[in-house]
């Protein structure tokens, strides 16, 4: 991921506010891959990421001047760009995780089959990753990734920090049971 | 007072994921170091965090 001080976006966003167009095309050049790959995340249409992606700078230019510099810009796009794609998503009738059934599910503890997690290839694990639930992959993608830490993913996804951490530890269960299934398969 | 680390109230596995991403302020990295040291469990779950760290890199570049 592309470093850049947290104030260049600051008053890079605060120029766009004032009309400036040549900083949203310097904001566009910083973070749109980063954005591509988040909104890959979310649809696996390259077409319709993209054009979430043109949808999220409009929103971009429109809002600038509501951003208040409480978060990074990096957040603060990720909020935008998430907020594009659930509205667009939803109007499109195509269907959201149910985050109240997956967030409701049992509590972790450290356990033995983190071993077999640990021991999985890296292409099998990025292949089990690639088919978990949106809300799971989302968040292993925001953290390791998008590498931001869980007050930056709690302010993105406008959840408590609690519920990343929660969210993190259902989405490791989740790659477990479908690696233990895809074991299964192979037997 | 027992030494099983996975009985001691400084048991860290909420910050694991934030510790395999670089992410923790130096405090509590320091803490985790010091659990890590002595929890086996603990440094398996590092080891399946780790794990999943570099397939979600993976997994998140552009096709």
């Amino acid at each position: 991921m592309q470093q850049q001080p947290a104030c260049d976006d600051r008053q890079t966003i605060q120029r766009i506010a004032t009309g400036d167009r040549q900083a949203l095309t310097e904001l566009y050049a910083r973070h749109r891959l980063m954005l591509f790959r988040y909104l890959l995340q979310l649809t696996p249409d390259h077409g319709l990421a993209e054009e979430l992606l043109q949808d999220t700078f409009v929103a971009v230019w429109k809002s600038a001047r509501d951003f208040e510099g409480r978060s990074s810009g990096t957040t603060w796009l990720i909020g935008i760009a998430r907020r594009q794609a659930h509205n667009t998503l939803r109007r499109r009738g195509l269907p959201l995780a149910d985050a109240t059934a997956l967030e409701t599910m049992a509590a972790r503890d450290p356990e033995p089959e983190d071993a077999l997690l640990a021991g999985a290839a890296r292409e099998q694990l990025a292949s089990a990753i690639a088919r978990l639930a949106p809300l799971h992959r989302e968040v292993l993608v925001l953290t390791f990734a998008q590498e931001l830490s869980y007050a930056e993913i709690a302010v993105a996804l406008a959840i408590p920090v609690g519920t990343v951490k929660s969210r993190l530890n259902h989405a490791k269960r989740a790659l477990r049971a479908a690696l233990e299934a895809a074991e299964g398969v192979e037997r | 007072m027992t030494m099983d680390p996975r009985h001691t109230p400084a048991h860290t596995t909420d910050l694991l994921a934030a510790y395999a991403n670089g992410s923790l302020g130096a405090a509590a990295a320091e803490r985790v170091r010091q659990h890590l040291d002595r929890c086996p469990a603990c440094q398996q779950e590092l080891a399946a965090w780790m794990a999943i760290r570099e397939a979600a890199q993976l997994a998140a570049a552009p096709a």
